[in-house]
């Protein structure tokens, strides 16, 4: 076990609030001297930039280097992001025993990330320059190219950029990139957010329809990437059974939470320390949330306060170079995209944390979203599979509730912000205090509530289960079809749309979502019908709880598109109406399916 | 009257390994059953597919008559467990996992746990995972305990709890049990124990039943033998009714099963004498069927 300054599991439920909300509340002091060299390098760069673009790019500049110099000077972003960053990194570092901190809490990732001396220096410039140039580089691409694509989109597609990094698979680049693994996750599950807040600002449905691509797309690379590391974690605990095996787990600089963990993998004790803060996930993973989401709105606030721009500079270079790009709207600059990622997406992760952590497979009676494995506490217990998994969703319910009413608070908490000199929030606050109040509200309330589960049955790992209706085809055997649906058919889709006006655009989005989601209901309805009549054969459902789910499922569709009736615009119904259907086909099937492979963990 | 468990003929493999082979056992209500054998025996396989957690790949279980895997609510709500692994949620304090538990049992007897804590020397506001293996054990056990189920499994209890409890608090509990008619089924490699509480001992070698009898038919039916052969001899003594031997060159300990005037028959057909004989312990006959030396010479 290491020992040091590392600070123990039992510290209050403020230490722990703190401690999520700045990494170095927890770490050892090498975090601390890591976010300190990283947050001085991004306040240099920024002064640096600020200083120099004048002289470096002149004013007769290419629209894409003034778009890059525009955001680089915006560095309370990067410094965000930065700290964002190390949070990211003391979570997964090993120096750190995973098993202590709040990042087997939220990641329930045990990667290491070899740390030398050397490293202390490099690798915090590195990471920090990295997450102010690429989206900056990004930006600058968006900047030129034909299309007139918006925040919403570039920003998950400045994303997929970080997941094809983390899908290496070569040993350095797992151990090096998982602390991205670690930010990619909420960043990535916020995407969606990104792009229906995005929609609720006034961009076009072309711009939205693309954004779903995207976050398809950067879901099913996202699984590819999971799949090395979740290899690596097999290897992991099969060298803990093996010591015969932990040469080649060192020459991976893999061994350290082996080596500091006597106890199995994985270990409760994560669960324990969670536990121990905060008792019910149901009230405290929104908690978190909402402070976290608190601590960005008060950062937003204050980078955009006068003497926050008397430091950095005005935005109004980037408003008016953003609004150039057609971004416009709201308080302006990157770090209103990253506002709308992170808040959410911390969201999400949260709940994939409340879905997957120990003490939710005890409360829950098991995995949310892993559902093949059963604890064997909860194994010997007089209660059925389909009870169990009843009861797993029912918990999922709950948080994700909570979890919507924490983000509409936020998203309501946004708008009351002041607005500042210079600086106007745009088409949310303007539709948001306008007649469209309610509307509005419950659509954002809706998407915050339907959202988790629609990512529940997409969430990296899970989108070609997600798909196919079954786990056992994994990455690697469909990986060529995967990789076709998912990835060329909306690229190729992109470049037909890009090269059609507005208006055809908008028809063939339509009909290509159309075609995708037919196809996609068609396949989850045969893969509905097959499992519940295994169900049935093995007489885990009776005949009433098939027709009473069945009965439920179709009123809860109709429910829902009632709701999006009232809120959405009438010429998109039809294409809203199929999209619900799947989202909710999705759960269902998973409903179905887990309990048949729970029965079949259970009973071996 | 329907034994309580009743397992037919069952196999069961793992690939390639055979885990359990054509085992059959009966347990009548109220009787204490020590399953024993060596590590890898296959205790614990068996034990599961009383619990359901394994299904047979030929064979029938059933447990109050019923199957545990076609079943498991039925079968599960009536049966206590106490694994020899460390399967309690540690992140709990041991008055939540009293709460926790009430849940799944109606029959949860509070004042019953109490009382169990109580007596194994437990703090009700312990975090399970600050408390020692042995200590985890004994909450484990009251867990299996406190909803006064019907069939008590202990798979290898010896191996979490201390002598002390093992000897004076485990022996009265399991007594307690099978005085008030219900049942226990335990696994355990400490004869010892075995002896001191069971009523049936049954054991188990390479995924098959040796023997399954009553106990005090058990030891009236082995007889522990020091043989002298006339001449030294380079292997155990095999002759008809010996189980095992120990020793070397012409003096032999034998476990025979059969009786005096048995022994003495078979001992006289390879040139040998008794020079002592008295009632084999468990703990002889146990190694004798363990290491055996065959059947007749």
């Amino acid at each position: 076990m290491p020992s040091g300054n590392i600070v123990r599991p039992n510290q209050s439920l403020i230490q722990t609030l703190l401690a999520f909300a700045y990494p170095i509340g927890i770490a050892r002091r090498r975090k601390v001297i890591e976010s300190t060299v990283a947050l001085v390098v991004a306040i240099l760069a920024s002064y640096g930039i600020k200083f120099l673009a004048p002289g470096l790019f002149p004013s007769g500049s290419p629209k894409a280097v003034k778009a890059m110099v525009d955001l680089l000077e915006n560095f309370p972003a990067g410094v965000l992001f930065g700290i964002l960053y190390f949070q990211a990194m003391g979570l997964g570092s090993p120096e750190i025993n995973t098993t202590d901190t709040p990042a087997s809490l939220l990641t329930q990732r045990t990667f290491v990330l070899p740390v030398t001396t050397k490293k202390l220096v490099l690798i915090p410039m590195l990471m920090a320059s990295l997450f102010v140039l690429v989206p900056a580089i990004l930006y600058a691409v968006f900047a030129i190219l034909p299309l007139n694509l918006h925040v919403p989109v570039c920003l998950p597609l400045l994303m997929l950029a970080y997941t094809v990094c983390s899908s290496n698979s070569s040993a350095w680049m797992m151990s090096a990139t998982a602390p991205f693994g670690c930010l990619f996750l909420p960043i990535q599950l916020g995407a969606p957010f990104a792009v229906l807040i995005g929609w609720i600002n006034g961009y076009s449905p072309v711009l939205l329809s693309i954004g779903v691509c995207v976050v398809l797309l950067v879901s099913v690379l996202s699984a590819l990437a999971a799949a090395p590391q979740a290899r690596i974690s097999s290897r992991q605990l099969g060298a803990k059974r093996a010591t015969g095996n932990l040469d080649k787990q060192k020459a991976r600089g893999l061994t350290r939470v082996m080596e500091s963990d006597s106890t199995p993998f994985p270990s409760s004790r994560e669960a324990q320390y969670w536990i121990e803060t905060a008792r019910n996930i149901h009230v405290s993973v929104p908690m978190v949330i909402g402070v976290m989401g608190l601590i960005i709105l008060v950062f937003l606030w204050i980078s955009s306060s006068d003497w926050m721009v008397g430091i950095f500079g005005s935005n109004s270079k980037v408003q008016a170079t953003t609004e150039g790009l057609g971004i416009g709207g709201i308080q302006v600059g990157p770090h209103l995209p990253l506002s709308l990622l992170v808040l959410p997406g911390a969201a999400m992760f949260c709940f994939m944390f409340a879905a997957n952590s120990k003490v939710a497979r005890t409360i829950t009676l098991g995995k949310v979203s892993n559902e093949d494995s059963l604890d064997p506490f909860i194994a010997i217990r007089p209660v059925t599979s389909l009870q169990i998994t009843v009861a797993r969703l029912k918990s999922a319910v709950k948080t994700a509730v909570n979890l919507a009413i924490v983000v509409t608070a936020l998203l309501f908490l946004w708008t009351l912000s002041p607005a500042k000199e210079g600086l106007h929030r745009g088409p949310l606050i303007e539709l948001l205090s306008a007649h469209a109040k309610f509307r509005t509200w419950l659509l954002v309330f809706v998407v915050a509530l339907s959202l988790p589960f629609v990512l529940w049955t997409c969430l990296a790992g899970e989108p070609i289960a997600a798909v196919t209706g079954s786990r056992k085809s994994r990455v690697g055997t469909s990986m060529p079809i995967v990789i076709a649906f998912f990835t060329v058919v909306p690229i190729l889709g992109g470049v037909i749309i890009a090269s059609l006006d507005e208006t055809h655009q908008l028809e063939l989005i339509r009909t290509w979502l159309m075609f995708f989601l037919t196809i996609l209901v068609a396949i989850k309805l045969i893969v509905a019908v097959v499992g519940a009549l295994r169900l049935r054969r093995k007489a885990l459902i009776s005949v009433p709880e098939l027709r009473t789910g069945a009965i439920s499922w179709i009123v809860a569709l109709i429910l829902f598109s009632f709701v999006y009736e009232c809120v959405i615009q009438p010429d998109l119904a039809g294409l809203v109406f199929i999209s619900l259907i799947v989202a909710a086909i999705l759960p269902m099937n998973r409903i179905l399916w887990q309990v048949l492979r729970l029965d079949e963990s259970r009973h071996r | 009257m329907n034994p309580i468990v009743d397992i037919q003929n069952i196999t069961r493999s793992f690939g390639a390994k055979t885990a359990l082979s054509n085992v059959t056992l009966q347990q009548e209500k109220g009787t204490v059953l020590g399953l024993v054998g060596e590590n890898g025996s296959g205790k614990t396989t068996l034990i599961k597919h009383i619990l359901g957690l394994f299904k047979p790949d030929q064979g029938t279980v059933r447990v109050f008559g019923m199957d545990p895997v076609a079943d498991p609510v039925s079968v599960l709500s009536q049966i206590g467990y106490l694994s020899e692994e460390d399967i309690l949620p540690t992140w709990m304090r041991v008055d939540q996992l009293q709460r926790y538990m009430q849940g799944f049992y109606p029959t949860w007897d509070q004042a019953y746990a109490d009382q169990l804590v109580k007596e194994f020397g437990l703090d009700r506001y312990s975090k399970l995972q600050g408390l020692s293996k042995g200590q985890r054990a004994r909450v484990g056990l009251m867990a299996a305990l406190a909803y006064r189920p019907e069939l008590l499994l202990l798979d290898e209890p010896s191996s979490g709890l201390d002598p002390i409890v093992r000897r004076d608090i485990l022996g009265a509990i399991v007594r307690t049990i099978a005085d008030e008619g219900r049942t226990v089924l335990f696994s355990s490699h400490l004869l010892g124990e075995v002896d001191r509480v069971a009523d049936r001992i049954a054991m188990i070698k390479n995924g098959e039943i040796i023997f399954c009898e009553n106990l005090d038919d058990l030891k009236e039916t082995h007889l522990a033998l020091t043989v002298v052969c006339s001449q030294p001899r380079p292997v155990p003594p095999r002759f008809k009714g010996a189980v095992g031997a120990e020793g070397s060159g012409k003096e032999w300990s034998v476990v025979f099963k059969g009786t005096v005037a048995e022994a003495e028959t078979s001992v006289a057909e390879i040139d040998a004498s008794i020079a002592e004989q008295r009632w084999a312990n468990l703990d002889e006959i146990f190694v004798a069927y363990s290491r055996p030396t065959g059947g007749s010479d």
